[in-house]
């Protein structure tokens, strides 16, 4: 199974690209949604802009590519900007990026054609923003106004996790698809697919360990089983270990460390994740949330509430730092006991 | 030359204060005997736990073997080091005497093994002299302060450090106003390397200028007096003439803007000091309130409430921070650590950057969803990395990188 191969790239190595559907009839289990955009891509033309809201690794971002390869065709590259909005989620970048891609009109395909008459002409271009909920909502405001005057020329597809924090002006000028979690069994499945491609046994169990921990991301998932992969054996001990991998423990352990009044240690594993890792400090507390929730405190719901506090106030604050250690400083004085160690 | 390498002390008698202390040591060094327990020094920064070692191995002729926080600590580094010395010989011929400053900032987590191995040093062996330096007594340095002999210093005395500004106003043919020079000691804290500092930054033209236009501190200055001041209304006062401001850093700030962001100078100063968590705790939830309040002056640009600001931080800080001795701190963990952290994240930080694009997440997904199953993965694959990297179209600079990353993941 290693791969010596001498073309390898980066994105053949890790299965969760290696197995990233290319057609939408590929897409685990979203077959409403599936259906429906089919539908829609019979007549380009008349497409209108998407909103795809749902949680993460369920297939979002797939799908908008799938949709882009198939509405463009080989040069579909050429013609789609892919943005992440939670990297740049201000004004600026939708004033720069977004607005400089949308007003160029769309290449025309006439130079290829040569020689090939049956080539079908570019519809428009496609601009996929994945995490449009991170952008601040004057960034939305802009790119309100963007998403009117390009119509001719471009379409949207706007990707968030929460559709709440689309302004409504953006809802209303898009078609809405909401993707849902995934079952055990979807992910299960999935899984093994992999497994079997791959040419590996495994034990049930160590599946479901994954569901368990990944509340149904498959890309999640995928990195995980891996990983597991990677260590040996697709088994419960090598899944757990891992898990321990992941930045989401290490999120666990900076709120552990807090909490067992290890104070210091916890703010400079913090500022490792910040400032190593690149996580951000919305997601901070999105894994933070996560990791607690399975921790099985005695007094879960005291924490909870400072932890809605914490993250009610870096949203309304200026210095994310002193939010967040705020934070730690709150747990460390409350402390708490696992309740049940399991 | 700085002032204070320059009036660093070269001979015992020269030193000011702690002078019970100091004769212990001397004691110490002369009635040395094979099996003698080592001493550990526990004190403020600058009262001249440093400075006596160097002194005394001068004193007695040892070859100095010191290790501080810039090195790096690790069990395998101290092996390095110290086994070979073990035998009380070094390369001249001379004795040895070993001197580990700063064993408080030895750290958990980077140099692995430190403290244990150092331990296991001063139980087992007593062949040469032992000397270590701490700040204060953590909870990871107890087992070492057991097996030791603990010598504390005090903070230097006002009316000595008085008369140590007097004597080199005198050496360098300067005047300063009583009040000067009582600011200054005021300032300092008992602490001699800060008293210096303050000293030479007044003697060479700053105070003439803060004179003429009504004084402005430097935030570090100004911080500094603002938490030692013993009075609401010399809190305040001070407050208002240091140099700062109450921006907004979502939108960029200068490395300058940043320093004099007055609630970040507070946050930093008080996070790193050695304030109680219940303290801690408090402070940090009133500088999260203003740390809002100024954010929603800036949001509704209702730049009238700023004229409350100096008395809401006042209130809200004064009566917690009156009586610790906190000081000014640029950044809020010490240098050694955050400057690991910066240099780790400022390599990988681009790599991680070109990665998430390859797979279509965020930066922040991909660092905590991804990099270090990422790592392993090829760690496991036997890639040739450089292919790997000129396959993915990546700059191939990213595979030193990436090596360093699968180097330090083996480690663990």
């Amino acid at each position: 199974m290693p791969s010596n191969n001498n073309s390898t790239n980066v994105t053949d190595l890790m299965w969760v690209e290696k197995y990233r559907p290319r057609k939408i009839e590929h897409i685990v289990n979203q077959k409403d949604i599936i259906k429906s955009l089919k539908n829609l891509i019979k007549k380009p033309d008349e497409l209108p802009h998407l909103l795809f809201a749902g949680p993460a690794g369920v297939g979002k971002t797939t799908t908008a590519i799938c949709l882009s390869m198939e509405l463009l065709g080989d040069d579909w590259r050429r013609n789609v900007l892919e943005l992440n909005a939670s990297d740049e989620r201000g004004i600026k970048m939708v004033r720069d990026r977004v607005k400089e891609f949308a007003a160029v009109i769309k290449i025309p395909s006439r130079i290829e054609r040569k020689g090939n008459g049956n080539k079908k002409e570019v519809p428009y271009r496609i601009i996929i923003l994945d995490e449009a909920d991170e952008m601040t909502s004057e960034a939305q405001t802009a790119l309100r106004r963007i998403i009117e005057d390009s119509s001719k020329t471009t379409r949207f597809i706007i990707i968030c996790n929460y559709l709440s924090q689309i302004i409504e002006p953006i809802q209303s000028r898009c078609a809405i698809f909401h993707f849902k979690k995934l079952e055990e069994k979807d992910i299960q499945e999935d899984l093994k697919k992999i497994c079997t491609n791959e040419g590996l046994d495994y034990e049930e169990q160590a599946l479901s360990k994954i569901y368990s921990y990944t509340e149904g991301d498959l890309r999640h998932s995928i990195n995980i089983l891996q990983t597991a992969s990677a260590f040996g054996q697709i088994n419960l001990s090598n899944v757990t270990l891992a898990m321990g991998l992941s930045g989401r423990s290490k999120v666990g352990e900076v709120i552990k460390l807090a909490i067992d009044g290890k104070f210091n240690d916890s703010r400079v594993k913090l500022l490792e994740l910040l400032y190593v890792y690149g996580l951000s400090y919305t997601d901070f507390f999105k894994y933070s949330y996560q990791e607690i929730k399975n921790m099985k405190l005695e007094n879960i719901e005291e924490i909870m509430s400072i932890m809605a506090e914490y993250d009610y106030r870096l949203t309304v604050g200026a210095h994310p730092e002193i939010q967040l250690t705020s934070f730690l400083a709150q747990l460390a004085t409350i402390g708490s006991n696992i309740k049940s160690k399991k | 030359m700085y002032w204070t390498e320059l009036y660093r002390p070269t001979i015992f008698e020269q030193m000011i204060g702690n002078e019970e202390t100091r004769l212990s040591i001397l004691k110490w060094i002369v009635k040395w005997l094979p099996g003698t327990k080592p001493i550990l020094l526990l004190g403020p920064p600058g009262v001249g736990k440093t400075t006596i070692v160097n002194i005394i191995s001068r004193m007695f002729d040892f070859d100095l073997i010191e290790l501080n926080a810039s090195d790096s600590r690790n069990s395998s580094q101290l092996e390095r080091i110290i086994n070979p010395i073990l035998d009380n010989s070094s390369l001249l011929g001379k004795k040895c005497l070993l001197f580990v400053d700063e064993v408080d900032g030895i750290s958990g987590r980077d140099d692995t093994g430190g403290l244990d191995f150092l331990l296991e040093i001063i139980k087992l062996s007593s062949h040469i002299p032992i000397i270590l330096a701490a700040n204060s007594l953590n909870h990871r340095i107890k087992n070492l302060s057991k097996a030791c002999k603990v010598l504390r210093f005090q903070p230097i005395p006002p009316h000595l450090l008085l008369m140590f500004i007097n004597y080199i106003l005198n050496q360098q043919d300067k005047q300063l106003s009583l009040n000067e020079k009582l600011s200054i000691v005021n300032l300092s804290l008992g602490d001699i390397r800060i008293m210096i500092n303050l000293l030479q930054a007044r003697c060479s033209g700053y105070a003439n200028q803060s004179n003429n236009t009504g004084t402005r501190l430097d935030i570090s200055e100004g911080i500094q007096y603002l938490l030692s001041s013993h009075d609401k209304t010399d809190f305040k006062r001070v407050l208002s003439i240091t140099d700062s401001s109450f921006p907004d850093p979502r939108y960029g700030l200068s490395p300058e803007e940043r320093r004099k962001d007055i609630i970040n100078a507070l946050f930093t100063s008080f996070v790193s000091s050695n304030l109680d968590i219940k303290n801690l705790s408090i402070i940090l939830e009133k500088l999260s309130y203003l740390d809002i309040f100024i954010t929603k002056i800036h949001e509704k640009r209702s730049w009238h409430l700023l004229r409350y600001m100096e008395s809401l931080i006042t209130q809200q800080l004064f009566d917690s921070s009156k009586n610790y001795n906190i000081k000014y701190n640029q950044y809020g963990i010490s240098w050694p650590l955050m400057g690991k952290i910066f240099s780790r994240g400022k390599s990988i930080k681009n790599l991680i950057q070109a990665l998430s694009k390859l797979f279509r997440v965020s930066t922040s997904t991909f660092g905590i969803m991804y990099f270090d199953y990422f790592i392993k993965i090829v760690s496991v694959n036997n890639t040739d990395i450089s292919n790997l990297i000129y396959n993915s179209n990546l700059d191939i600079k990213y595979s030193e990188i990436i090596q360093k990353e699968l180097e330090r993941s083996l480690r663990k």
